[in-house]
């Protein structure tokens, strides 16, 4: 947990923590072609040129801005130095890697394409140009698409972003399409998913949440003034909620795909809250949760994501709020019954978050809103309704996100944001480790937060 | 024809049953009264303060179950504090007058078959082990009674191995009247934990097997009661899981490895020799130990035993052919049962069956620490007996005896546990043990 934490803001706003989860994403030509326009021919023809061709030195390797960029250009240097992403091919072959892979029976994960789908720019042979190179990890093309398709019009600095877009350069501003494509490997698809199988080889937990992470990636582009007129800039909580809405209709697209019906006796796990069942066997823990209503000793869904928003929506829109929890509820009891019926159940939730998705998009969050909404977070976190550590994880990050976003928006005086800082760090102390999590502990700094919103 | 057609259903019962019809019932489906524990226990009967110098047993029974026998203390434990926890997380509002309680903690029979002596608060009092008083009472307290009359009057024979299992088991392992689930472990009751001999030893016995006490009743040896309890654990087992899988979408994962779940999530996994990745494995450390016990008393089984066992677990990835594994499975074990019957003691068995669990458990590295758990508790209790018997050499049984605490050492924390620590202390103590391997004395 700690490696996937915000810490007190630097002058620069943006964040020093790196990423040190071995997962990281690969893009898809699936994801890419819901917002490229892809035509039949330019996807036959299509080159990945590799991290070598964007990172000259007079391109974003430069080291440093040139007078006339609009860009840093040092935007290798950070992701080689800085961004776990590079290492991502490196990871398969330390002796982590080795031994996950040898868990798994596989002889060379860096040849394994279960492996290799997020670990590197994973594209077929035919499309690899001359200085590609799958060592390079999660490397430019992972995210911004083949350069093949745009490098020309690119380099030029004539074009618009509209028109590199047009061509096949990924839209990561948009936070719907970065969260499509982060997700893809943060979280999985129906063709790609971490299922318990690899977690039970030693593979570390998935944890994902679009605003953090695109923070300590850590973000190779400033937003400024030029930056502004070339892109749209979402605000912190909108790239927050989008996320989240995201993740849970992830969740539950492949939850409902026939491709992970389980295996033998058991459902597949990596669907269930990794806690309830892997915590420490001495202490009684069992408690009621208010969403959940099932009996003890029974795994329960994670539903960490669609805890975060209901708390969302509980502020844009109560109905919409309500059908969400009852729609979970039936979820959580349909759990237990048969995967027809738990499909069935996702089914039905899928469509209200289809409702949620809406209403996100067309939102523009002000700062009230962002207040709202933390009150809300700190509110419903003391009932006790986060006590699952992927629920606390991931309100701690939302309660990050939304400080972040109330900054960014001019909301908060320095010392008020000082404050709520020092809160935020002990928040991420209380979710430091899953082995140690005690819920009555982040009960207790969420009360203590309480105090000092008030 | 009356007669023709009651023999006729003796004879299809007794073919259908098989050994299963000279089971005697358990005290709890009794039809008889139930007198209570103040009736048998008081002071000029079981409740004596001081033993009797002329009687056949110790006539002090009741005082050493109310001082130091927790059965006397299971109604009890249902109004304390953890007891009123689970239940109200079970949605119980009284623990103290729940049927699934009060099945285990006390001696559960209906209110017809309760006498004016009766206390339901007494626990597992004597009735619940020694059958309905009202059924044998009368013919117990005459001068003359023998054992024998006293069983076929409706005593029940917890001096027979194989029958104090079944009675023994049906709470501390359950069965389908007193059900065990993940519900209710996942409320806080306390994980089941089980070995024949040495919770009879440990109960602890409110008997003294001396010779006027072998005149009237068989004493069972050590070995026979551990293995006893091993087939009866695997049997019941075998039942557990049939049942546990086929409806919701999860088995009850009673039947699985606690600790395999119940863990921290480690920095490294590690994967057992043909296990698959992040899949449970049933909790069946008794078959492990039916390893020793068909080496001893069936070796021509072991073999089947071993291979179908390892099917059963196999089975557990592919549910349909579930069923037809654990009947396979349960047939080999009835004939088992059958051979634990006609065994016939021998004074090596204990050395035999030691050196064997510790051959076997060595083998089966890494071992889950159920496993660990039941191997500790054999090893134990087969090594005291051996020295009860006088079979050993004091330094020997010393050296043995400190090495096993090296064992019990490893598991003393489940929390903590590591199977690697686990097999260097059975390795130390496979090193002490007194008889060479493949030898005896």
């Amino acid at each position: 947990m700690d490696e996937i934490r915000r810490r007190c803001p630097d002058p620069t706003r943006w964040r020093r923590t790196v990423v040190s989860c071995l997962c990281l994403l690969v893009l898809t030509s699936g994801a890419l072609g819901a917002y490229g326009e892809e035509d039949e021919a330019s996807a036959a023809t299509e080159r990945y040129l590799g991290v070598k061709t964007c990172a000259g030195s007079t391109c974003h390797g430069a080291g440093g801005a040139g007078s006339d960029s609009r860009v840093l250009q040092n935007e290798f240097q950070t992701w080689h130095r800085r961004d776990k992403h590079a290492q991502a091919y490196q990871a398969l072959l330390d002796e982590r890697g080795q031994r996950i892979a040898r868990n798994l029976g596989i002889d060379n994960p860096s040849a394994a394409s279960e492996c290799l789908g997020c670990h590197a720019t994973s594209v077929p042979a035919e499309k690899r140009g001359k200085r590609f190179a799958l060592s390079d990890g999660v490397g430019c093309e992972s995210c911004h698409g083949p350069a093949s398709r745009w490098l020309g019009q690119h380099v030029t600095g004539e074009a618009s972003r509209a028109e590199n877009i047009a061509v096949g350069m990924y839209p990561t501003e948009e936070p719907a399409a970065r969260a499509e494509l982060c997700l893809t490997c943060h979280l999985g698809t129906a063709d790609r998913f971490a299922s318990h199988r690899l977690m039970g080889a030693g593979h570390p937990r998935l944890s994902f949440e679009l605003d953090t992470f695109t923070r300590i990636q850590p973000a190779h582009f400033r937003i400024d003034a030029d930056y502004r007129a070339r892109k749209r800039v979402a605000s912190g909580m909108q790239v927050w909620a989008i996320g989240q809405t995201l993740a849970a209709q992830r969740f539950l697209a492949i939850l409902q795909s026939d491709k992970h019906g389980g295996a033998g006796a058991f459902p597949e796990f990596a669907f269930f809250d990794c806690h309830a069942c892997h915590h420490a066997f001495t202490q009684p823990r069992w408690q009621p949760r208010p969403g959940v209503a099932l009996p003890p000793g029974t795994p329960h869904l994670n539903d960490s994501s669609l805890l975060m928003l209901i708390t969302l929506m509980r502020h844009v829109d109560d109905a919409i709020a309500l059908r969400l929890t009852d729609a979970l509820s039936a979820l959580h009891r349909a759990s237990t019954q048969s995967m027809a019926e738990t499909r069935a159940a996702a089914g039905a939730l899928h469509g209200v978050l289809g409702e949620v998705e809406g209403r996100i998009k067309a939102a523009n969050f002000a700062a009230a809103d962002m207040s709202a909404v933390l009150r809300g977070l700190v509110d419903t976190g003391i009932t006790g309704e986060f006590r699952d550590f992927a629920a606390a994880e991931q309100a701690v990050m939302a309660i990050a996100a939304l400080v972040d976003a109330l900054t960014d928006a001019g909301a908060l005086d320095e010392a008020r944001r000082t404050a709520l800082n020092a809160h935020i760090e002990s928040l991420y102390a209380a979710t430091a480790d899953q082995n140690r999590y005690a819920p009555a502990q982040l009960i207790g700094e969420l009360e203590s937060l309480k105090t000092a919103l008030d | 024809m009356r007669i023709a057609l009651s023999g006729f259903l003796v004879a299809v019962l007794a073919m259908s049953a098989g050994f299963a019809a000279a089971e005697p019932p358990l005290p709890q489906d009794s039809s008889a009264t139930f007198l209570g524990v103040d009736t048998c226990g008081s002071s000029h009967c079981h409740g004596s303060p001081e033993a009797w110098r002329n009687a056949t047993v110790l006539m002090r029974e009741r005082r050493i179950w109310a001082a130091h026998d927790p059965h006397a203390h299971a109604w009890q434990t249902l109004q304390s504090e953890s007891g009123q926890r689970i239940a109200n997380n079970l949605g119980l509002a009284d623990a103290g007058k729940a049927p699934e309680c009060l099945t285990c903690h006390a001696t559960f029979v209906p209110e017809a078959q309760r006498g004016p002596a009766f206390d339901l608060t007494a626990g597992v009092g004597c009735e619940s082990c020694h059958g309905a008083g009202g059924a044998f009472l009368r013919t117990h307290v005459q001068p003359t009674s023998t054992h024998a009359g006293n069983v076929a009057a409706g005593l029940y024979p917890t001096t027979d191995a194989a029958a104090r299992a079944r009675l023994c088991l049906s709470c501390h392992q359950g069965d389908a009247a007193h059900p065990v689930s993940h519900r209710l472990y996942g409320a806080g009751h306390p994980r089941l934990r089980f070995e024949l001999d040495t919770y009879s030893v440990l109960q602890p016995y409110h008997f003294n097997p001396d010779a006027d006490y072998r005149r009237r009743k068989p004493v069972p040896a050590h070995f026979v009661l551990w293995a006893a309890g091993q087939i009866e654990a695997a049997r019941r087992l075998l039942q557990q899981i049939g049942s546990a899988h086929g409806s919701g979408l999860f088995p009850d994962l009673a039947v699985y490895d606690c600790h395999g779940c119940h863990r921290a999530i480690p920095d490294e996994a590690t994967v057992r020799a043909g296990a698959q990745p992040g899949f449970p494995r049933l909790v069946d450390a008794p078959l492990l130990m039916l390893r020793t016990v068909s080496a001893q008393i069936a070796p021509d089984l072991e073999s089947t035993i071993a291979a179908q066992s390892a099917a059963l677990r196999a089975a557990v990835r592919d549910p349909a052919a579930l069923p037809a594994s654990i009947a396979r499975l349960d047939l080999t074990l009835e004939q088992l049962a059958a051979r634990a019957r006609q065994h016939t003691a021998r004074a090596s068995d204990g050395a035999d069956a030691l050196t064997q669990l510790a051959a076997t458990t060595a083998a089966a590295a890494p071992l889950s620490f159920i496993e660990a758990e039941a191997a500790a508790m054999g090893l134990a209790t087969l090594l005291t007996a051996e020295h009860e018997a006088g079979r050993l050499a004091a330094g020997a049984y010393a050296d043995a005896n400190a090495a096993l605490d090296g064992v019990y050492a490893a598991l003393a924390d489940e929390s903590a546990y590591q199977p690697s620590r686990l097999a260097a202390a059975l390795a130390v103590f496979a090193a002490k043990l007194p008889f060479p391997a493949g030898a005896t004395p």
